[in-house]
């Protein structure tokens, strides 16, 4: 079926090359990719007290959200209960010191030097613990130090004995006879500790019964301290019964944080109703009902009202309306702004493939469908709550209704919130406030765009404590950007994009991340008219920036006023408008083309020899292209209006086009097929837009043919004939090869037209017919 | 009076041999946990004729908890693909261990540092036998018409025996202080005798140069003298923490030093962030964002201000925050070498040595710039 391939392989070569170009897509090496969780937009973050320990359970693309900081609550209780037995004159900061801070190398050397009074020097703990009626205690601390020795996975001693980087010493120490060391304890909490010690260290030597048995005899009955959550989570590990396994573990979910990551990786999600089964009241049920809806990709609402019947003021069921609220975040912005199109997180994935705009539009309709059902729920709880949950329900309706662009009503639950609300509700409201005058407010207005730079000042203040509030600026930037661009500003949607984009990139990558080229141009060289071009070079150029200005303009404007002048020029040639095109060309250095972007290694030949004539090893690449000049020769070529000028205005016509040698004239990225690297990063085929380039010349060398038909015409010169003829069948093959399916058998054939049979038969004898004729050029003659 | 002449002129001639270039062994110092190069790395030794390389093979720390000293970080991997390079073994001690090691743990000490050179180095030789081997027995195996397969063991075997299995030099690393100098040169004595056919050598800080009085010499066959790191680059006020050649005048006050002397020099190059004039912290990877103009702008020579908020790596730079690089620049490298070649005596056997082999930083002084260094010693 592929003739062509056969004929003429200059052409083929064109159909059969799958190369990417421009280096800087080589970041992307796998095609482009960013991850789900990158892609994913969200706004919601308010946050009640308790919420840090089920970070790691956010709504996440990831199995697990990444967090940068973990409670620490659980190793303060163990403080606290260390304190309330040595005596209250030891601070708790102290004991945390010891227990929590201090390498067991440096404790272990203290001790054995006497010289643990020196080395921790002004340590209460440490002095108290000297104290001779304390020494039992000193003596447990050793004991744990020395265990806590051999099981430090990243100490950074090696061994003589080898070469090769491993800890030494690694669970050497033998424990003993523990049982001993357990009975001689006479005090009740240090019975405890060194039962939990040695129950740990069963566990790790897989001695499941000893473990059990351990946690009945020393915890079972006595619960009152940290230490029993943290027994417990290791006898569950060590039960084969799944559903008992899973309710023990739902209890240390309960009583402890940290362990609640390790007691959700070990879970098991499939036994739900055994599980339910052993829950002895509401409150264990529910725990288990929590537990579950917090892996929980899908709609969740029952369970958040089983949850809040229970106890209204429950920080679990808060937590679980903040990541309803994300999962609605991401079904219904991420498809409309991200570059990936489809939410984040799909329950049930395969739906969306089979007829995605269908499968969109449907689960839209359901997503606020369910968004409002969610949020009445949320109304009618609100009256009947206090304190933290109030202002965070009141975040949480107007953030629904802001979702399903509601904004007075968004507005009257934003004004609900109280002065004292925490820090994340407060942080919220900005976030809200700015999403109201981006709907709500002209946008052109001084005000409107002082108070946005405020907001978003707010939450960027906040990133240095908190960088998952990237995330947030993304999204609401993203937001931002559309709002302008829907209000006619492209130049404040364009940079509010790239700002957006900078964001993403942040939370996404340990490197800094600089611009290229097209990330200052490529939003402007899609979307802006010539009108857009000058307000942003004017907004570029402005001295007095008001602080909205450059806060928007601050790393996301080029650095060279020069990149956004040959993205006007270009916009001015794709309309063929080449006495703009040449103005703005001709006040940029001439050199432009050979120190920026990609143009160095793609404009770089003569544009007035088409491509498809030019063997491969015949290109010459040294071509110093200069646009102004370029531009300077058509309009001359116009103006002489001869046969030879039209050839020549024909061929440069032919060479701007998609399949000449200098189509970066037009467009500033070329893919034999697919979508590109700007298609990702903007989220939509441009394709349509192409087509329009220069009266369609771009795809379809409209005028190229017409210039070569007008130079057939006016011509008397055989050889300028024959070469007419044979460009204007280049012409008509590239239209018509340039969206053939080999897969739809109904398309009309090709018609390869008059002057071909001409340039076989009229100019037989021309040079120009020796030197470019092949025998299965022929074939086409139909 | 003939003969006089005659003896004045042989003097004349011979003397004026004394002014012949004279070329320094090129090398570089490797610091890294794990070494390997492609060709990349090939190239930039052979552009840069580097025949030497200073490879830190493992560092001794004391263990305060079992009261021993013992290896840390030990290089995981050595190949230096095609790069041909003597290889100088260099081991970093901290002064605790000197100062806290009993006598027998020092004689203990250096048997063990030279059964780990012997083993790293009978390691690396393997692989490059190995290497060596595969190269042999499978490159030519597709073009052969009669395919023969030759026993890679056999010639693993023989490649390894042409390997040499000492090295000629081994560098210990130390800052030692006057209280720990006693322990020191009685460990680096120790070490000499295990390794009876190489020569010892050890670095010399800029303080123990200027003040070897004090901090005596040690009893070595050479010395590696370290031409930077002269502040700290936490002090605002500082210019270049890295090293100024007002400084390094400022401790090569003599030519007196009773060892011969190789030669370190920096060539790398960190951003310390300040934030109002507190130290925030130091960025290697700064060379990307500096270009940045329209985050950043460049306020004098080497420093620059933030004007954006931006995440680099874990630090959340705000708008405000200073920046100051901390490169020695080329012209302050070229006159540092000139204090140095004023003061230090060297021949064709002395090494000048570049802390440390990176490609990012070999690439930033350029190395054309780096090549002109080393025959600025000439």
């Amino acid at each position: 079926m592929i003739m062509e391939s056969k004929t003429y392989p200059d052409i083929t070569r064109i159909f059969s090359s799958l190369i990417l170009l421009f280096a800087f897509q080589a970041s992307f090496a796998c095609g482009w990719y960013e991850s789900a969780e990158t892609s994913r937009l969200a706004l919601f973050k308010s946050e009640r007290e308790g919420f840090l320990k089920l970070h790691y359970f956010c709504y996440s693309a990831n199995s697990y959200h990444e967090v940068s900081q973990v409670s620490n609550r659980d190793q303060e209780l163990n403080c606290l209960e260390w304190q309330k037995k040595i005596g209250t004159n030891v601070s708790t900061a102290d004991i945390y010191t010891i227990l929590y801070e201090t390498d067991s190398d440096k404790f272990q050397a203290a001790y054995k030097n006497h010289t643990l009074k020196q080395v921790f020097a002004k340590n209460t703990f440490i002095a108290t613990l000297l104290r001779l009626k304390n020494k039992p205690f000193l003596d447990y601390l050793v004991f744990a130090k020395k265990l806590e020795y051999n099981n430090i996975p990243s100490s950074k001693w090696e061994s003589w004995g080898s070469i090769n980087s491993y800890q030494e010493n690694v669970n050497t120490v033998a424990i003993g006879d523990y049982n001993q060391k357990i009975l001689s304890a006479k005090d009740a909490f240090l019975k405890q500790r060194y039962a939990f010690l040695i129950l740990r260290d069963r566990f790790y030597s897989s001695d499941k019964a000893e473990v059990i048995s351990l946690y009945d005899t020393y915890f079972a009955n006595n619960k009152n301290t940290i230490l029993e959550p943290w027994a417990l989570y290791y006898k569950a590990l060590c039960i084969d019964d799944y559903p008992l396994q899973n309710y023990l573990l739902s209890k240390v979910f309960a009583t402890c944080d940290d362990k609640t990551y390790a007691v959700m990786q070990h879970y098991n999600f499939k036994q739900t109703a055994a599980t339910l089964r052993l829950a002895k009241n509401d409150e264990e049920r529910n725990m288990i009902l929590i537990i579950e809806s917090m892996r929980n990709p899908a709609p969740d609402l029952n369970t958040m009202k089983q949850v809040y019947s229970l106890d209204s003021n429950s920080v679990y069921f808060s937590f679980l309306v903040q990541r309803e609220i994300n999962k609605l975040e991401d079904w219904i912005f991420t498809p409309k702004y991200s570059s990936n199109k489809i939410p984040a997180v799909s329950f049930n994935q395969m739906s969306w493939y089979d007829n995605y705009e269908k499968a969109k539009a449907e689960n839209f309709n359901k997503d606020i469908f369910y968004l409002r059902e969610l949020k009445q729920f949320l109304i009618d709880a609100h009256s009947k709550v206090s304190g933290e949950q109030k202002d965070f329900m009141a975040s949480a309706i107007s953030q629904l209704c802001f979702i399903d662009d509601e904004i007075d009503l968004g507005k009257k639950y934003v004004n609900m919130i109280s002065v004292k609300a925490n820090v994340s509700i407060q942080l919220q409201k900005n976030i809200q406030l700015a999403l109201v005058a981006l709907k709500q407010d002209n946008l052109k207005e001084k005000d409107t765009q002082n108070n946005l730079f405020n907001y978003f000042n707010a939450i960027e203040d906040l990133v240095q404590e908190d960088n998952s509030l990237l995330k947030n600026l993304y999204s609401l930037y993203r937001i931002a950007s559309d709002e302008f661009s829907k209000q006619g500003d492209k130049t404040t949607a364009g940079l509010l994009f790239l700002k957006s984009n900078l964001k993403k990139e942040a939370t996404d990558s340990w490197y800094y991340y600089t611009p290229s080229f097209y990330e200052y141009t490529g939003y402007f060289e899609r979307y802006a008219t010539l009108e857009d071009m000058d307000d942003l070079i004017a907004l570029y150029q402005k001295e007095d920036k008001t602080p909205f200005e450059k806060y928007i303009c601050a790393g996301t404007t080029a650095p060279d006023v020069n990149f956004y002048r040959d993205v006007k020029g270009t916009i001015a040639f794709r309309k063929n408008n080449l006495a703009i095109a040449y103005q703005v060309f001709a006040s940029m250095p001439s050199n432009f083309w050979q120190k920026n972007y990609e143009y160095k290694n793609y404009l770089n030949e003569d544009p007035f020899v088409p491509k498809v004539l030019k063997k491969a090893k015949e290109r010459k690449f040294n071509y110093r292209f200069n646009k102004a000049e370029f531009v300077a020769k058509l309009i001359e070529l116009k103006k002489e209006n001869t046969p030879t000028s039209n050839l020549l205005l024909a061929h440069a016509y032919f060479n701007v086009s998609y399949w000449g040698n200098s189509w970066m004239m037009l467009a500033y990225d070329w893919t034999s097929g697919g979508e590109n690297y700007s298609d990702y990063v903007y989220g939509e085929n441009n394709y349509d837009a192409e087509m329009k380039y220069q009266n369609s010349n771009y795809y379809r060398c409209t005028l190229a043919k017409m210039y070569y038909e007008k130079a057939l015409k006016m011509s008397k010169n055989k050889e300028e004939k024959a070469l007419a003829s044979l460009m204007i069948f280049e012409c008509n093959y590239y239209d018509y090869y340039r969206d053939f399916d080999i897969s739809h058998e109904e398309q009309a054939a090709f018609k390869s037209g008059k002057e071909i049979v001409d340039f076989y038969s009229v100019y037989n004898t021309t040079k120009t017919f020796k030197q470019y004729n092949c025998p299965l050029l022929k074939a086409f003659i139909n | 009076m003939k003969r006089l002449i005659i003896i004045l002129l042989f003097v004349v001639i011979n003397s004026s041999g004394c002014d012949e270039k004279k070329e320094v062994v090129r090398s570089f110092c490797y610091w890294k946990t794990s070494a390997y190069f492609d060709k990349e790395e090939d190239s930039i030794c052979k552009n840069l004729n580097v025949k030497h390389m200073y490879v830190r093979f493992f560092d001794v720390d004391w263990n305060p908890y079992t009261n021993e000293p013992l290896p840390v970080a030990t290089i995981s991997r050595m190949d230096f693909n095609e790069s041909n390079l003597k290889i100088t073994p260099s081991i970093f001690i901290t002064n605790d261990v000197v100062l806290k090691a009993s006598k027998d743990q020092l004689d203990s000490l250096a048997k063990k540092i030279q059964k780990r050179i012997k083993e790293i180095g009978l390691n690396y030789n393997k692989e490059k036998a190995d290497k060596i081997a595969s190269t042999i027995v499978y490159s030519n195996y597709e073009k052969q018409k009669v395919k023969k397969t030759l026993n890679l063991d056999s010639i693993k075997e023989i490649e390894l025996a042409k390997l040499k299995s000492n090295f000629e030099e081994i560098l210990i690393d130390c800052d030692w202080t006057e209280k720990s100098k006693d322990n020191y040169f009685y460990l680096l004595q120790q070490i000499k005798k295990e390794f009876k056919s190489s020569q010892l050598a050890a670095t010399i800080r800029l303080w123990q140069y200027k003040y070897c009085e004090k901090a005596g010499v040690p009893p070595v066959d050479r010395g590696l003298l370290m031409c930077y790191n002269l502040s700290s680059p936490n002090d605002y006020k500082t210019k270049n923490s890295i090293g100024t050649s007002d400084e390094l005048e400022k401790y090569i006050t003599h030519s007196d030093y009773d060892l011969g002397l190789d030669i370190a020099l920096p060539l790398y190059s960190w951003s310390v962030v300040f934030r109002g004039n507190q130290f925030k912290g130091i960025i290697s990877d700064y060379e990307q964002f500096i270009k940045d103009t329209s985050r950043i702008k460049k306020i004098a020579n080497n420093k620059y201000l933030l004007q954006d908020d931006v995440l680099i790596g874990q630090t959340y730079l705000r708008n405000g925050d200073e920046i100051r690089i901390e490169k020695i620049s080329d012209e302050e490298i070229k006159k540092m070498i000139s204090i140095i070649k004023n003061r230090i005596p060297f021949d064709n056997h002395t090494k000048v040595t570049f802390f440390s082999f990176d490609k990012k930083y070999i690439h930033d002084y350029g190395i054309k710039n780096i090549s002109g260094y080393y025959a600025h010693f000439q």
